[in-house]
């Protein structure tokens, strides 16, 4: 409960320093941005025209569920990776500044022990995280619905798959800040392990392509621990347009994630537990 | 309290669980490069093999020097050929490889094939013929031929004489129109086959010690392997064929390729491409590893999994000053699968 408590200081502290808006702001904005660029009166005016005349007006068209899958999974996408690298970006410094000298201290003081300390930052970023992405995908499952009458609940659970995946991301953020308490470096920390991610799907073509040789070797050893981002972002897609999923797969990946994120909080808990303030 | 190495331990179950769960496994298995010796030098059955082949100077007192020759390297040699191949027939039909190409080659031809022929005239190719050399001046075939039907197989038993153990017979020309075949015996042990009476000439001095030495082919500490041999870099781009871009880049860079292939069980062949000119040599290896590189990524996009395995068993070793190494290993699986079309029975694959 005190992890729970430690969040909601996180949560309430975003808010005070206006993340929450500038949040909520820049997600509006790519929601606006995304309804302008798209040509929806084409699904509307079919809608309409089968309305008034009874039947369809062009025989060669599609349903409207099926017209909108591709606008859903290049949604679904923006806010996979574009939740990403903004995470990274602003969520750095949650870590550095509960370290700051004089917080830490008032903090330590406090009967909490420091593993609740940390696992309750790690949940308020998620919560976050979470938040944000969510809020974006019902927010273009909202507007479209109300536009073409398709309501659908996928693009939200793939906003979920978006979250966990910031979560082994922020995992990594939060150990590299114990150990070094640099935004900077935590930053530097996020981006590294999402590239890595990318690298990660597309191990087999890569391991393929290198020779023997210690390079390949750490290569295969880092790849075969950090969950394959992309794959999730594939996933992410196929739920947000409704597509097919290798059944257990999603699942397997799920799971894989979580249990990468709760091994480097585990480490930073480890370190943690050994520095002195 | 508990123990803080306890968060260690948690960390490290948890990255195994992680690498397990995250590891989805694949529909097509990894590539991984076989571990294939690839031949390099001669074995030390080879080097028994090849010592066991020389043979010393003719006693009829003409030989140029006193060294000991191999007569069939020799014979190759005679025509001053710029290419040459040589078959270890024997080798290579005792070796797994072998059993599967004459499984293939039954399949195919069934029993009334031309190795029945063959045998009909007192020469099986699977038991008496030992080597099999190539080279523009003709073939030359070494082996133990003292029961070969020479009549039935060449029209005459006695050919004209020629030195101190050379017989010369001309066979017709060929009912297709082609070129008079002029063969060319050295005792029962070598048997050449040309297109003029010169080169006949020429083997039988060669082999005989008359006249001066041909320049050497390929010496006796090059005959390892199953199959090996010289080719010059426009032979080699004429043999491949291909597009003329490639021929032309290999026979500008490439002036001798020196070939061996390994196939006592799996296939491994090594191609030692040299040339005069360090620069073009090294831009040809450049260009032949990204080719196989970008074959390979190809194919595994385009999905054509066979392609891409049989082009990762290829390897182009960087130009050290003026010469590089392509090197392919096939491990003997990869090469019954591959002919297990031609094999028939449950295995056939198709």
């Amino acid at each position: 409960m005190t992890s729970f408590a430690v969040a909601l200081d996180l949560l309430r502290e975003a808010a005070a320093r206006r993340w929450f808006l500038a949040l909520g702001l820049a997600l509006t904005g790519l929601l606006l941005l995304l309804l302008t660029s798209l040509r929806l009166e084409v699904v509307d005016g079919a809608l309409a025209a089968s309305r008034l005349f009874g039947q369809p007006l062009w025989h060669d068209i599609q349903a409207a569920d099926v017209a909108l899958r591709p606008v859903y999974r290049v949604a679904s996408q923006i806010v996979f990776w574009g939740g990403l690298a903004f995470g990274v970006l602003s969520c750095a410094d949650f870590a550095p500044a509960l370290l700051s000298p004089g917080r830490i201290e008032h903090l330590l003081s406090l009967p909490v022990r420091r593993w609740e300390l940390l696992v309750g930052t790690f949940l308020g970023v998620l919560v976050l995280a979470a938040g944000g992405a969510v809020y974006a995908s019902t927010g273009l499952v909202v507007v479209l619905g109300s536009k073409t009458g398709v309501w659908t609940g996928w693009p939200v659970v793939s906003a979920v798959l978006a979250a966990i995946a910031f979560g082994g991301v922020y995992a990594g953020m939060l150990a590299v800040t114990v150990w070094v308490r640099s935004a900077a470096l935590s930053a530097a920390a996020g981006a590294s392990l999402v590239v890595v991610g990318l690298l990660a799907t597309h191990r087999r073509t890569l391991l393929d392509l290198m020779g023997a040789g210690i390079g390949r070797t750490v290569f295969a050893a880092l790849t075969a621990v950090v969950p394959p981002l992309g794959r999730m972002a594939d996933a992410a897609g196929a739920l947000a347009s409704s597509a097919p999923l290798a059944p257990g797969g999603l699942l397997r990946l799920i799971l894989g994630t979580l249990a990468f994120a709760a091994a480097l909080l585990a480490v930073a808990v480890w370190r943690f537990e050994r520095r002195d303030f | 309290m508990r123990p803080r190495w306890l968060w260690l331990i948690a960390a490290a179950i948890l990255v195994i669980a992680a690498a397990w769960l995250v590891h989805i496994p694949e529909a097509r298995p990894p590539v991984t490069r076989p571990e294939v010796p690839m031949p390099r030098t001669l074995r030390p059955e080879e080097r028994q093999r090849m010592l066991a082949r020389l043979t010393p100077p003719s006693d009829a007192g003409v030989r140029r020097g006193a060294e000991v020759y191999d007569p069939m390297l020799t014979a190759l040699s005679a025509g001053g050929a710029g290419s040459g191949v040589v078959l270890e027939v024997n080798a290579l039909r005792n070796s797994p490889i072998g059993e599967l190409l004459l499984e293939c080659l039954a399949a195919r031809e069934g029993r009334g094939n031309a190795l029945q022929a063959l045998q009909q005239m007192g020469i099986d190719p699977l038991r008496d013929v030992d080597r099999v050399g190539i080279t523009e001046h003709g073939v030359v075939v070494s082996g133990d031929f003292r029961r070969a039907n020479w009549e039935g197989l060449l029209g005459s038993a006695t050919g004209t004489a020629y030195g101190d153990h050379g017989q010369i017979t001309s066979v017709g020309p060929r009912s297709d129109g082609g070129t008079t075949l002029v063969a060319t015996r050295w005792g029962d042990s070598l048997l050449h086959l040309g297109d003029s009476e010169e080169d006949a000439h020429r083997v039988l001095d060669a082999v005989e010690g008359r006249g001066p030495a041909p320049r050497p082919l390929l010496s006796p500490e090059q005959s390892y392997g199953e199959l090996y041999g010289v080719l010059s870099g426009p032979d080699l781009a004429r043999t491949l064929g291909g597009s003329e871009l490639w021929a032309s880049a290999l026979a500008d860079a490439a002036s001798k390729v020196e070939l061996h292939l390994d196939a006592r069980r799996d296939v491994a062949l090594v191609a030692d491409v040299s040339g005069d000119d360090a620069r073009k040599l090294e831009d040809l290896g450049k260009s032949l590893g990204g080719a196989l590189a970008m074959a390979r990524a190809q194919a595994r996009a385009s999905g054509d999994d066979d392609a891409a395995e049989l082009l990762s068993f290829a390897r182009v070793s960087p130009s050290h000053g003026s010469s590089l190494s392509l090197e392919v290993a096939l491990p003997l699986e990869v090469v019954a699968k591959r002919l297990a079309f031609c094999r028939g029975g449950a295995d056939a694959g198709r």
